[in-house]
């Protein structure tokens, strides 16, 4: 059963096209993915999803109703985490998941039993009586992902749930963003973290330029790339004076990541290229540290998708 | 349900809101305290009915019992306030005499229609508003009395007796009541950090966009108006209770005086609370930048203040500030809680509740148009 169901729909900001005839089917119990570079077009996307932008053309359903002419009912089914920390300062934490709650019509036991489970399930009963500015950066993060869950939503959209916290506070939310599938919500994930989604999504679709230009599994995606081989080199100095645009001059190369001293480079496996690459840093004076090769990730696929890194 | 959870989250985030509180109760309580000291020179001078005298013309053929009966009235009134009548003949004379403050004011009793006209200088002072309110009452007490007459003319003896006694009565306990310093300031100070209650409402709106929680909210099944209508109403409560806080205090502690009519005195407080936390939640949605909004709000406000008394009486500022401060409503919630306070008078109530309502309707109205694009009303 389609969660989600979006067809061919457009938003347009002035003359920013910014998601253009975008069609996508999320099925029920899926982790999906959505990823893209800033810009692509997924905020919009979650955006008009959750009623909170109108959309110019197409249609967009949520559990098979339209979210145009069913408004408050589609709203009612969706929990979401957005990417800011989106909590009452002045508020317990309890406080703040029965408010929220109680605007999906929760009240009186149901309402305090939900909001209760809620915070045991992130990890917060024993902070349910205190005030959220004593919190940490993960604890608000957790205390965010409460407030979207109380009222037991069919579909949860979590927006880069993990920025900014500690390993500890990350795996906790994906073990929870695990979890509360299993019991039964469909998520749609967006992080600019690879490591995270290839661990938790069943689907995943990159979005550029207001379009999904890749759909499918983490190896169906990984597969669209299998023509491709990594060169992963690591260089003695920061900023040695490397430039990508030079280095996509080699044959082969088809798409160049720098960060820091690591420079990663997609190459055709079928050009044989590696004493030209190795050339090119020798020729320049930069001294290479170590140079590894390796398949395709997602990471890979995503560059070789759309140019640029998730982070860019 | 969903308004009265809104209702209740507004007034929790802003009772926890200290800082904002102690702004709101702390620093009236505190200027009411140094200006009702430091001007208390000032004010015991002001109000002093001994010295107000008041011309009157009669130009009426047929109608002399009404003569004699504004005669008898204005003879105990001065017997009672200490206010001087004069008879006059010269119309225009006099009405220059009152131009150049000689006199307090004139009084016109003409006829077809009969009636009684008040010429006054601007900027006039409580001794002529006391004039006014009570000749307003004589009329009122005389329309009575001739009804009685029409009707039941054996009680219109002992009718014509407790009609002026009463006018004349309250009028005494009016004139040992003088407005001291400190009660001047109660008054002025509450409807001055009143109006800094827009920012109650202006806050309910942008701290949604401010705490990044309003993409939860709007993604919630809630509609416009049940959002709206919970914020403004916890506002309005919230506005409302920090002043009654202060009335209260400057009451008991202070020691101020708050008339016998607290239930009007509170009617006016909250229309006024209204109006001001309406202002605030439109000014939300008309001007995206905190900033920008809270330039707005600091410049007009002490602007309207100024205009409506707040720091210094308006009979003390002249004629051209007196006739500007119809356009503030500071002025005319000042004039109804002074005049049902000191004088007994609901004429400028009934103003104020106008003015006060009239704007709130206008402000919520403009509200509740701009957040129905709730997409850019909280963008």
């Amino acid at each position: 059963m389609n969660i989600v169901r979006m067809d061919q729909v457009t938003k347009s900001f002035g003359d920013i096209t910014a998601v253009d005839k975008m069609s996508l089917d999320i099925e029920e119990g899926e982790i999906f993915g959505l990823l893209g570079p800033n810009g692509a077009g997924k905020s919009t996307a979650i955006n008009m999803i959750t009623g909170l932008l109108h959309f110019d053309k197409g249609s967009i359903s949520v559990l098979g109703s339209d979210v145009k002419k069913e408004k408050m009912k589609t709203k009612g089914y969706i929990g979401i985490v957005p990417q800011e920390v989106a909590i009452y300062e002045e508020l317990t934490s309890l406080e703040n998941v029965k408010f929220f709650a109680s605007l999906y019509g929760l009240k009186g036991n149901e309402l305090e039993a939900a909001a209760l489970e809620a915070l045991e399930f992130t990890g917060l009963s024993e902070n349910a009586k205190k005030f959220p500015k004593t919190f940490s950066g993960g604890m608000k993060r957790r205390l965010n992902i409460a407030c979207a869950i109380a009222h037991k939503p069919k579909l949860i959209i979590m927006d880069e749930p993990t920025v900014g916290i500690d390993p500890q506070s990350r795996n906790h939310i994906l073990q929870s963003v695990k979890k509360l599938n299993e019991q039964g919500s469909t998520i749609i994930y967006t992080s600019h973290y690879m490591e995270e989604v290839e661990e938790i999504c069943s689907r995943i679709a990159i979005m550029d330029h207001g379009k999904v230009i890749a759909l499918g599994t983490c190896k169906e995606l990984e597969d669209l790339i299998s023509d491709r081989n990594i060169v992963l080199i690591t260089v003695m100095d920061l900023l040695s004076g490397i430039k990508e645009d030079d280095i996509k001059q080699i044959p082969g190369v088809d798409a160049v990541e720098i960060e820091e001293n690591i420079i990663k480079i997609s190459s055709f496996r079928e050009v044989s290229n590696m004493d030209k690459i190795i050339n090119y840093f020798t020729s320049n004076g930069i001294s290479i540290k170590s140079l590894e090769s390796k398949m395709p990730d997602l990471e890979a696929v995503f560059l070789a998708m759309t140019g640029r890194k998730l982070r860019d | 349900m969903k308004i009265y959870r809104i209702i209740v989250k507004e007034i929790l985030k802003n009772v926890r809101d200290y800082k904002g509180n102690s702004m709101m109760v702390l620093f009236p309580i505190v200027l009411i305290t140094i200006l009702g000291v430091s001007f208390s020179g000032l004010f015991s001078g002001t109000i002093e009915f001994d010295d107000a005298k008041v011309l009157y013309k009669v130009e009426v053929e047929e109608n002399k019992a009404f003569v004699d009966a504004f005669e008898s009235f204005s003879s105990m009134l001065e017997e009672e306030t200490g206010i001087v009548f004069e008879k006059t003949e010269d119309f225009e004379g006099s009405k220059a005499r009152v131009e150049a403050k000689a006199y307090s004011a004139l009084v016109h009793i003409s006829e077809n229609p009969l009636q009684i006209s008040i010429y006054k200088n601007e900027g006039a002072g409580l001794d002529t508003t006391l004039l006014e309110n009570s000749i307003a009452s004589f009329i009122k007490s005389y329309d009575g009395i001739m009804t009685i007459a029409e009707n039941n003319p054996a009680a219109l003896g002992m009718q014509r007796l407790q009609e002026y006694e009463g006018n004349v009565q309250v009028r005494s306990l009016d004139k040992k009541r003088q407005v001291g310093s400190m009660d001047y300031y109660a008054v002025t100070m509450l409807t001055l950090i009143l109006f800094y209650a827009s920012l109650t409402g202006f806050w309910a709106i942008r701290g949604e966009v401010e705490q990044n929680t309003a993409p939860r909210i709007l993604c919630a099944p809630v509609s416009s108006f049940e959002l709206l209508t919970g914020k403004v109403i916890g506002s309005i409560f919230v506005s409302f209770v920090q002043g009654l806080v202060v009335l209260l205090f400057s009451k008991l502690v202070l020691k101020t005086y708050w008339g016998e009519d607290l239930l009007s005195v509170g009617l006016l407080i909250l229309s006024y609370a209204i109006m001001t936390t309406s202002l605030g939640v439109a000014l939300a949605f008309l001007i995206k930048s905190s900033e920008a909004a809270s330039g707005v709000l600091n410049a007009i406000i002490p602007i309207f203040v100024f205009l409506g008394g707040g720091y210094m009486p308006l009979s003390a500022m002249g004629s051209v500030i007196s006739t500007i401060s119809v356009i503030s409503p500071v002025k005319w919630i000042n004039s109804a809680l002074f005049g049902v306070i000191f004088d007994g008078s609901y004429s400028d109530m009934f103003v104020s509740l106008l003015v006060n309502l009239g704007l709130a309707a206008l402000f919520i109205t403009i509200s509740a148009l701009f957040s129905r694009r709730r997409d850019r009303a909280y963008a």
